[in-house]
């Protein structure tokens, strides 16, 4: 569905690369995660696809066709895109943030209104309490809800996620990690999810590329990668979550700090 | 002194008041269309913003007065359009600069969420960035405002009205109530302003449509009140165009301006008094036909427009200058008006006691000592450099003063030696000597009306001026200025004294 084939980005003109030649198939209703530490290139991969990002060299194609050769504007609203810091309007209200898209596209207003509701529905919060309210009086989860909301209301079957959990405290992201999982396999979203939150990544995702300085280490399934890791890297960054809960456990059966 | 009534200065309220309002909001509206899609292309554009910004700053030290004089030169004209873009000029640091900042401060995730789903640069700008930054553009609408209504106020030197008519002219006729009915005015104004643009950016920013158009209606309203005198004003009269009246900023120009405004409106005419203008810019204005009319003197168009640096007998200047005035400028000199107004130095009759000072012969070997002050325009005249020159002046120290505090400077010990007026009432009122001026350096002021082309060619009202030619002799106008400067009486008693004193030596 979403193709890279040797995508390369440099911000200064060649002399240090980003990413350099990724090449990445995305299959439809699968959920992707790009896994890997800052600055790893992860992100720069994932705004290529809607051309929040120019590559370099190199070509992505959806659904066929090269990206480079649609208006990035109309590309853009056809892919949902939520990231960490959110970024509702904040002068437009809750609907009229969910709206916002389906308005440019010049739907009618009954229409809108309708999938406005639908999609609060969907994320979870209820219509008739949230539509007036202003994105200054919700908390972060709420806001990220809207977020999702908003990417999908004009109805994309391709989502873009830029650590979208990352803000949140410990307990709203694991319920809001549970249900988007829920109306990802739903609507058969095709997601590609960009994190450095490991456990995140094992959970959610249907495949997992590990990214280390602008290139793809590995790729396949998560049980596949963390069993048969192909390199020592993989192996350490997937064994993490495991490690610390090993230590968890150690320190909630009472053992001593310095054994550890 | 005395307080003339406050009322008497607020029936010049609605006039000056319209055209503070008029050249207020033109240059206010000019300088939000001009700066804000500046401020955005500026956002866009990285490389002009340093430029742009900093050439803002710069024009915005200039200080208001001198823009204001410089536009004149620059636009070969007196009135409302120098004083116009002088006052866009001065909106321009303000919006430009709060434009720049308020969208340069929209959160980073706000515009990136913009991009990312789907908007294009217009929409992102106009639905995005534009509404968030409103709050700090509309901040630097108010302090533009704020400027605009207190320069506005200087614009009158340049010959257009305002709310400082009332601050010139009466310091130079030390009418407090003039001046406190100007400032009080000109401060109000400043804050209905400021108040209103803010309720307007409230309600739209709130969404409160209904608030809003009743904030606009009620806007309208108001600025509709404070325009509608202009309508009166500018409206076609009975004769035709309104006659502009020239007078330079000091109490005998102000009267005499009156006197003959005052005659021409009793024939009919409308008048408009341009007053407190500077020397050189209300010749200028005359041989432009902007000006219709005002009185000048001798001394000062021989040796600052002609540039002549010999002097000839008094009765022989005055033909010649009326013949030059004539052929070069086309300007029409119907005669004198019979008195002299000549530059004189005078000191304290103590001073003059205690150094046995007759002349300005006996000055020049103790100059040194002295300071002196004298008016805006006199240290920078040919006829001071000729007199330092012939006396061999040397003093101490020269201090430019306004006029009508010159004479309090001199009483109260802070200068010396002062550049009188011959006619000015207050010689005698602050026990003053006028020095002798026996080498003849300062040539003779007398004081000549002068019409300008167009008007010269309307003979009813040369005929009504031409009454006052030779009307008003010595004692008439220093009278006259008394009745101002020191009786404390307004401009419009003094103008109907002389009114009578003309009219009982014609019968």
């Amino acid at each position: 569905m979403i193709a890279l084939e040797k995508v390369s980005k440099s911000f200064d003109n060649g002399l240090t690369y980003a990413v350099r030649e990724i090449d990445l198939d995305v299959r439809p209703g699968e959920l992707l995660v790009l896994l890997g530490e800052s600055g790893c290139g992860k992100t720069t991969t994932l705004k290529t696809i809607n051309r929040l990002i120019e590559p370099t060299s190199g070509q992505v194609i959806i659904n066929g066709e090269d990206t480079a050769r649609i208006d990035p504007v109309k590309l853009r609203r056809s892919i949902g895109y939520v990231f960490q810091e959110i970024g509702l309007f904040p002068h437009i209200n809750i609907a009229g943030n969910i709206g916002m898209v389906p308005r440019l596209l010049g739907w009618p207003d009954e229409k809108i209104r309708y999938r406005t509701i639908e999609l609060l529905i969907l994320v979870g919060l209820k219509p008739d309490e949230f539509k007036n309210r202003m994105p200054e009086e919700l908390s972060g989860g709420q806001k990220q809800r809207i977020g999702v909301a908003r990417a999908l209301a004009a109805g994309a079957k391709i989502m873009l996620m830029d650590e979208p959990f990352g803000a949140l405290d410990p307990i709203t992201r694991t319920n809001l990690i549970e249900e988007f999982a829920k109306i990802q396999k739903e609507l058969e979203l095709t997601v590609v999810m960009v994190t450095h939150d490991v456990l995140e990544a094992l959970i959610l995702a249907d495949r997992i590329a590990v990214m280390r300085s602008g290139e793809i280490l590995a790729l396949g399934k998560p049980a596949e990668l963390v069993s048969n890791p192909p390199h020592p890297y993989v192996s350490e960054l997937l064994n993490t979550p495991r490690r610390q809960t090993e230590k968890v456990n150690r320190i909630i059966r009472g053992e001593n700090r310095s054994d550890l | 002194m005395t307080y003339s009534s406050i009322s008497e200065q607020l029936g010049l309220l609605p006039g000056y008041l319209g055209n503070h309002l008029l050249l207020t909001l033109i240059a206010l509206i000019a300088g939000i269309v001009i700066c804000v899609p500046c401020g955005v292309m500026v956002t866009r554009i990285k490389s002009l913003q340093w430029p742009t910004l900093t050439i803002a700053g710069i024009l915005q030290t200039i200080p208001g007065i001198a823009l204001l004089a410089i536009m004149v030169p620059l636009l070969g004209r007196i009135g409302f359009l120098p004083a116009l873009i002088a006052l866009i000029v001065y909106s321009v640091l303000p919006i430009l600069r709060n434009t720049v900042t308020g969208i340069l401060g929209v959160e980073k995730s706000v515009l990136e969420a913009a991009r990312g789903i789907g908007m294009t640069d217009m929409q992102s700008l106009f639905k995005v960035e534009l509404p968030l930054s409103l709050p700090v553009i509309v901040a630097g609408i108010r302090t533009a405002a704020v400027w605009v209504v207190g320069t506005a106020t200087l614009a009158t030197p340049v010959g257009a009205t305002s709310l400082g008519n009332y601050v010139f002219s009466g310091l130079q006729t030390q009418n407090i109530s003039a001046i406190i009915v100007g400032c009080v005015a000109a401060a109000l104004l400043a804050i209905v302003l400021d108040q209103t643009i803010r309720l307007t950016e409230k309600t739209v920013s709130r969404r409160n449509f209904k608030l809003a158009a009743l904030t606009a209606t009620i806007l309208l309203i108001l600025f509709a009140i404070g325009l509608a005198p202009l309508a009166r004003h500018r409206g076609i009269g009975e004769t035709g165009k309104t006659i502009a009246i020239g007078s330079k900023p000091f109490t005998e120009q102000y009267i005499l301006a009156r006197l003959i405004a005052d005659n021409l409106s009793r024939n009919g005419f409308n008048t408009d008094i341009r007053s407190g203008m500077g020397s050189i810019i209300l010749f200028e204005a005359l041989a432009n036909n902007e000006v219709d009319c005002y009185v000048d003197y001798t001394g000062t168009i021989w040796t600052n427009v002609m540039k002549k640096d010999h002097l000839p007998p008094r009765s022989r200047i005055l033909m010649e200058m009326t013949a030059w005035l004539k052929k070069e400028c086309e300007i029409l000199c119907p005669g004198a008006l019979g008195f002299e107004n000549t530059y004189a130095l005078a000191v304290r009759k103590e001073t003059a006691d205690r150094y046995n000072l007759n002349t300005i012969d006996d000055l020049s070997r103790l100059s040194n000592e002295f300071s002196m002050g004298s008016d805006y325009e006199f240290f920078s005249r040919p006829e001071w450099k000729e007199l330092k020159d012939k006396y061999n002046l040397n003093f101490k120290e020269l201090i430019t003063l306004d006029p009508t505090l010159m004479y309090s400077a001199i009483a109260q010990k802070q200068v010396d030696v002062i550049s009188a007026y011959s006619t000015d009432g207050r010689i005698l009122d602050f026990d003053l000597m006028v020095l002798d001026d026996t080498k003849q350096a300062l040539p003779p002021y007398d004081a000549v009306l002068l019409l300008s082309e167009r008007a010269s060619k309307n003979s009813s009202l040369v005929r009504i001026l031409n009454d006052l030619v030779g009307g008003i002799d010595d004692d008439a106008m220093r009278n006259a200025n008394k009745i101002v400067d020191v009786d404390g009486q307004s401009v419009d008693s003094a103008a109907i004294y002389l009114k009578s004193l003309i009219d009982s030596s014609g019968d």
